[in-house]
């Protein structure tokens, strides 16, 4: 266990690049509400809830055109 | 040269604008942190979750440098083409290109701005990813010395060169992202289908990302690289030669 | 001098003639109205004059230079407004002509200072925010603006009015007046009556020929013919005008709507000459007598016959 506690701090950087992706994604849902499919909600909620993969889905297959 | 600096300038901006270089920088980045971190807890972590899990013998500093190879040629490089497979059949679809080749920016140009980009960006994500993993490594098995770390990442470095060539010959003959994406997983395919076979297997670029490694464990010597290294900047410039000639004849 | 001559141009798709052995000349310093119906080949004769297509045959000369596939020498005379044009969303209108200047080959402050003049000339002048929220009309001001940018001898437009509506369809077109004291101005449409607004030049493309050329007044003298129409106030009158002996051999070729009909001729003169005895005999007062200059719309109908 003590390995496992000793290991917390260097997960913190991974933790920190998921959440500036999340946050980066999750305000671009907000600023561009047109998607390709689905809707606000649901794409806020892919990308805070799966880190890392939610993000990445959204912007490659969820955004939509620019406007 | 005006119209490939200005493309080139353009190519950038689209990339930071389109958070592509943003999403593939944290992902090489995330993995390049979490391989090392991986192999030193992944065990502890199954053998809390599974108690009676054989525990093997303790992770050492290689198994970091495994794990950063596995994770890069397979996620990191995976999510690279994935992202760029949409360069040209953005392009394509909404006709932005006529508008500047009728301008005079030759066509050729456009090929070279693309892939110096791409490179650019591969360049930084890959290196980035690099320094995580071998500042983890030197941080969790302090003291240990190997030898040719920088050397193996090099040469799987060489081999996003030869990906990214691959994947513009697609996306200039293919209009649709999906079918650029799979004709360059299908190449790559063949490539590593192509390693196994054995009299090739020593010429094959696929041992670049194969045996780095053995090069770092001392089981394969650089002189093995030699070949595969030459035959691979080969392919990658002749991707781009073909490339550059298919889309002098594309109609925009 | 021509800005444009295009000779013996041949071009067919999988079989197809879309063009078959077109010659015209753009005179300098004209606005040439090219004519035709959807699918005529009109895209693809000016896809053909920017190098973008390779014609089966035939040679196609700008500005003294022959033009080639795949190159883009001769484009440096030319300015391209493609029907629909598409720019990079995220851009501002300014920044995309940035990229254009430097693409030419533009100092940075010629660019500047020559985007902003063309960006007030069509009325995008003080527009901050990116494409990706431009209107069709925009979109099309922008990329006149963008042509212009190289200052073309020869502004080629294909199709600038055909999305637009009629607010939109003004502006362009006063754009191109404007413009066309500096530039000679190309652009087709299937339009009429933007030709007949604009143009002092048009050519009629139909399978693949130019079948009617020239200014806009020869044509109108060689191909049309003048007609006269005649409304009466009740159908009766209408009736008996019609049933009289001199009249008989123009109503061939008249169209009788309600109270109207209207008698096409050549010989105008003769043809009024003719109604009016009629008219004075029979003591019919029409409500109206007007003699209709040819329109373009009737010749269209009558060539593509």
């Amino acid at each position: 266990m003590d390995a496992l506690l000793e290991m917390l701090p260097l997960l913190i950087p991974i933790l920190v690049l998921d959440a500036v992706l999340a946050v980066v994604a999750a305000l671009h849902v907000l600023r561009h509400p047109h998607y390709r499919f689905g809707n606000k909600a649901f794409w806020l909620v892919v990308v805070v809830v799966f880190l890392l993969i939610g993000p990445i889905t959204y912007f490659v297959i969820g955004r939509g055109e620019e406007q | 040269m005006n119209g490939y600096a200005a493309f080139l300038k353009k190519e950038l901006t689209e990339n930071m604008k389109n958070y592509r270089f943003l999403i593939l920088f944290a992902v090489f980045l995330i993995f390049g942190l979490a391989s090392p971190f991986l192999a030193k807890f992944m065990p502890e972590i199954l053998s809390a979750v599974a108690a009676d899990m054989q525990m093997g013998s303790a992770p050492v500093a290689l198994d970091a440098w495994e794990q950063f190879y596995k994770n890069i040629s397979g996620v990191g490089f995976s999510a690279f083409i994935i992202l760029f497979g949409s360069c040209m059949s953005s392009e394509y679809s909404k006709g932005t290109l006529v508008l500047l080749v009728t301008k005079g920016l030759p066509r050729r140009a456009v090929i070279f701005a693309k892939y110096t980009v791409a490179a650019i960006l591969m360049t930084a994500c890959y290196w980035a990813g690099f320094i995580a993993t071998y500042c983890y490594t030197a941080y969790l098995w302090p003291g240990t010395m190997l030898s040719h770390v920088f050397t193996a990442a090099f040469y799987l470095w060489l081999i996003g060169f030869l990906y990214l060539s691959i994947l513009l010959l697609g996306c200039v003959i293919f209009k649709q992202t999906f079918t650029s994406i799979l004709f360059t997983g299908g190449i790559v395919a063949v490539i590593s289908l192509l390693g196994i076979v054995d009299p090739l297997a020593r010429f094959n670029p696929f041992l670049l990302t194969s045996k780095n490694v053995d090069l770092i464990s001392g089981a394969a010597s650089v002189s093995e690289f030699l070949m595969p290294t030459v035959i691979s900047i080969a392919i990658t410039i002749i991707g781009l030669w073909f490339a550059t000639i298919l889309f002098d004849g594309k109609q925009l | 001098m021509n800005v444009l001559t295009i000779q013996g141009l041949s071009k067919a798709f999988g079989g197809q003639k879309i063009i078959d052995n077109l010659n015209m000349t753009v005179p300098e310093g004209s606005v040439f109205g090219f004519i035709g119906q959807n699918g005529a080949g009109k895209t693809t004769t000016m896809k053909m004059v920017l190098g973008l297509l390779r014609p089966n045959q035939g040679e196609i000369i700008v500005c003294n230079e022959p033009v080639h596939f795949g190159q883009t020498k001769t484009n440096q005379y030319i300015g391209y407004l493609p029907d629909v044009p598409e720019f990079y969303d995220y851009m501002t209108p300014i920044r995309y002509l940035a990229l254009c200047g430097e693409i030419i080959g533009l100092s940075k402050a010629e660019t500047y200072q020559r985007g902003e003049e063309l960006l007030s000339l069509v009325g995008l002048g003080n527009v901050k925010k990116t494409i990706g929220g431009f209107s069709r009309g925009m979109k099309q001001r922008l990329g006149i603006a963008q042509a212009l940018l190289t200052r073309p001898k020869l502004l080629i437009c294909d199709e600038p009015t055909s999305a637009l509506d009629p607010v939109g369809r003004k502006e362009i077109l006063d754009i191109l007046r404007k413009i066309s004291s500096t530039t000679t101005v190309l652009f087709s449409t299937h339009i009429l009556s933007d030709v007949e607004r604009i143009c002092d030049h048009a050519a009629l493309l139909n399978q693949g020929k130019i079948v009617v050329g020239g200014t806009l007044s020869e044509i109108k003298a060689l191909h049309g013919h003048e007609s006269l129409l005649l409304e009466f106030p009740t159908d009766d009158a209408l009736h008996t005008f019609k049933s009289q002996e001199a009249i008989q051999p123009l109503l061939d070729t008249a169209e009788a709507n309600g109270k109207e009909i209207i008698l096409h001729s050549q010989e105008m003169e003769k043809v009024q000459h003719t109604v009016f005895h009629v008219l004075a005999e029979t003591a019919l007062c029409p409500i109206k007598i007007e003699i209709m200059e040819p329109s373009l719309e009737s010749l269209f109908l009558e060539v593509i016959k």
